[in-house]
């Protein structure tokens, strides 16, 4: 009986336990991440295309092959899809690197960003205070910056940045708007830049390609078109070769999302084995209480129960196991959730509904699965014989 | 225990129309096949509760045939009470496991209240084990995590009967064999002769035809043996229970109207009662 050795029992249902817990929360962290990626996105705008120097098969970080013959995005590149192309809503060029911002003794390393006028638009990223630069700003290169809460708050404290010099990179800027707090996207702190104008940043970094230039289309039906066309116009002024990559928005949210998947899949595999190896405990838990209650099996065959009543007994009481196991584990996974949830507000951690309902019926069906053999072996033991056994 | 307490368990004692119960317990295996030893062998006129006829069994293991009982034939008369005697090793305890339904013979023939049973299947020996047969054991064996009322419960919950019919059953039962006021107690909260007589009002439970005690005071002391043998007597006088008690004590055996002695086997006596 399952009372009888309560220590035994528990550390059986462990097994369980454990299983369950690993599968739903597993299942459930990926489900959480899967949101959150698709969260950041939405924040960004699904009419957004990305478009980087060289040809790469998938998005990545990776080196771009033959450096070589590979056409360096320009200024000119960008300038010639914001005029050439109606289908776009707005351009902005993206130069960007760390670098050493100063006010006063006071220093920070922060991401410099040099971008266009149209930026702000672009990724729907507006100021607070203050003003983005304009045309003519990035045109005669004026020494200007934007820059985010978090750069301001640790330079400037509560004094008003507008119209004070900052040293960027050794370089005086004049402050003239503090961005909107934007938090973080994909692990990079959007509130922790310095925008300049993109002819400065060129300067300043000394290089004249473009890290990447991100093109907002008028709507989202324009975007497979776009691509199209961007591509045809630049190929055109890089000597008739394909050299970019272009990503856009919804194109990088489904490689996000096949590999958040892939990984959700392989753990909740991997937990899944665990949840066997509880069951196979089960089993083993099951044949000592078959053998230890032989004379009780024996007992009750003598007073007429038939081989049925004895295999239900025993089948029912390691499936009684398991599931209870599997709930205990849905209770504390559960219980993770609120303490995830308090340690980390921002992650939207949830409960994959499907993920529990998959977690106890499968833990229901390792108790029959484990459970029939020893349950079997019980329901056949001769009634002579079991009674005779000490 | 005096006259009135057994009257008020006399529901417990009841017997119980002997047809209904082969209506119910039995079934036949086959019944599109004949049977061979209805034909060959004659219903016997006398209405035996047990006759058994050159009951052979053999056990093998590993290429090694052990001859447990050689000839086993005897008979049993409704409402007697007969004890089997014999030397360890002479076959006792496998004649008791043939005459309970507990296994079969390797030949011979076994009927059971004019029903030959040694062909049945596993199934219909449980259901027959369950109602025509009461089992009372040296060491009275109760399931120790339930309680006196739970354990006479026990063989009615395999006849399928409803807990309140079953649970009114016991509480009669275990009044009759004077443990009224123990119902609720775990067999570790119980003295010897109190176990044995929970697990008497178990062997009733289902009332039925043939009671079969194994050393029944084997385990007990003198006294508490004593008021075992009484309750049997007292079943067999009262209420008519046919009764088996197989036992090398010789003070139990006098108290039984016949003794059948068995030896290598082989029933030596107590067969004389067929002539009758």
């Amino acid at each position: 009986m399952l009372g009888a050795n309560k220590l035994r029992t528990g550390l059986t249902m462990l097994g369980i336990i454990i299983g369950v817990f690993a599968v739903i929360s597993l299942i459930s962290l990926g489900a959480s991440a899967r949101r959150y990626v698709a969260d950041q996105f939405a924040a960004m705008g699904s009419n957004l295309m990305i478009i980087m120097p060289g040809k790469r098969e998938t998005i990545g970080s990776g080196s771009v092959v033959g450096v070589s013959n590979v056409h360096k995005l320009t200024m000119e590149d960008a300038e010639a899809i914001r005029r050439r192309l109606p289908s776009i809503s707005g351009v902005a060029p993206v130069i960007f690197g760390i670098g050493l911002i100063k006010l006063e003794g006071i220093s920070r390393n922060t991401w410099v960003t040099g971008t266009g006028h149209e930026y702000p638009s672009v990724r729907d990223h507006g100021l607070t205070t203050g003003q983005f630069f304009d045309p003519d700003d990035v045109e005669r290169e004026r020494r200007v910056a934007a820059i985010g809460t978090k750069v301001r708050a640790e330079l400037f404290g509560e004094v008003n940045p507008l119209g004070k010099f900052i040293l960027v990179m050794g370089t005086p800027f004049r402050v003239i708007g503090v961005m909107e707090p934007r938090g973080t996207s994909l692990g990079f702190d959007l509130d922790d830049v310095v925008f300049i104008p993109v002819s400065a940043a060129r300067r300043l970094f000394n290089t004249d390609g473009l890290y990447q230039i991100i093109v907002r289309a008028s709507s989202d039906e324009e975007v497979p078109g776009a691509v199209a066309s961007i591509r045809k116009l630049i190929q055109s002024r890089h000597n008739g070769e394909d050299d970019i990559t272009i990503v856009s928005q919804n194109q990088m949210l489904a490689t996000l999302n096949t590999i958040v998947d892939a990984l959700t899949f392989i753990l909740a595999g991997i937990a899944a084995i665990s949840l066997v190896v509880g069951g196979i405990g089960i089993m083993n838990i099951m044949l000592a209480s078959v053998s230890e209650r032989t004379r009780e099996i024996g007992l009750r065959k003598a007073l007429g129960a038939r081989s049925r009543d004895i295999l239900r007994q025993f089948l029912v009481e390691s499936v009684v196991l398991s599931t209870i196991g599997g709930l205990i584990g849905v209770l504390m996974t559960a219980a993770a959730v609120v303490a995830a949830r308090w340690i980390f507000p921002s992650l939207p951690v949830v409960i994959t509904s499907w993920a529990v309902v998959l977690a106890v019926t499968f833990s229901a069906a390792i108790g029959i699965f484990f459970g029939v053999f020893p349950a079997r072996r019980a329901s056949r033991l001769s009634p002579m014989d079991a009674l005779r056994t000490e | 225990m005096g006259p009135e307490s057994t009257a008020a368990g006399a529901p417990g004692f009841a017997r119980g129309s002997t047809s209904a119960v082969l209506a119910r317990g039995y079934k036949s295996r086959a019944s599109g096949e004949p049977k061979a030893r209805p034909l060959t062998t004659p219903p016997p006129a006398i209405p035996w509760i047990i006759r058994t006829e050159k009951i052979l069994r053999v056990f093998r293991s590993h290429d090694v045939a052990t001859v447990a009982l050689a000839d086993a034939t005897f008979a049993v008369k409704p409402g007697e009470m007969i004890a089997i005697m014999g030397p360890s090793g002479s076959g006792k305890s496998t004649l008791m496991a043939i005459l309970g339904c507990l296994d079969r013979p390797t030949s011979g023939s076994y009927w059971l209240a004019g029903r030959e049973v040694t062909d049945l299947s596993d199934d219909e020996l449980s259901s027959v084990r369950n109602r025509m047969v009461g089992f009372v054991f040296q060491s009275f064996i109760l399931l120790q995590r339930s309680s006196a009322l739970e354990n006479v419960e026990l063989p009615q919950v395999y006849a399928g009967i409803t807990p309140r019919a079953r649970r009114e059953k016991a509480r009669t039962l275990l009044a009759s064999v004077g443990l009224g006021h123990r119902l609720g107690h775990k067999p570790n909260e119980l003295s010897g002769g109190e176990l044995q007589r929970v697990a008497i009002a178990r062997a009733l439970a289902n009332d039925p035809k043939l009671l079969l005690a194994d050393e029944p005071t084997g385990n007990l002391d003198w006294r508490s043996g004593k008021e075992i043998m009484d309750i049997f007597r007292r079943l067999n006088l009262e209420r008519g229970m046919t009764e088996v008690v197989v036992t090398h004590n010789a003070e139990v055996a006098a108290q039984c109207d016949r003794i059948v002695v068995i030896q290598d086997g082989r029933t030596l006596s107590g067969s004389e009662t067929m002539d009758e």
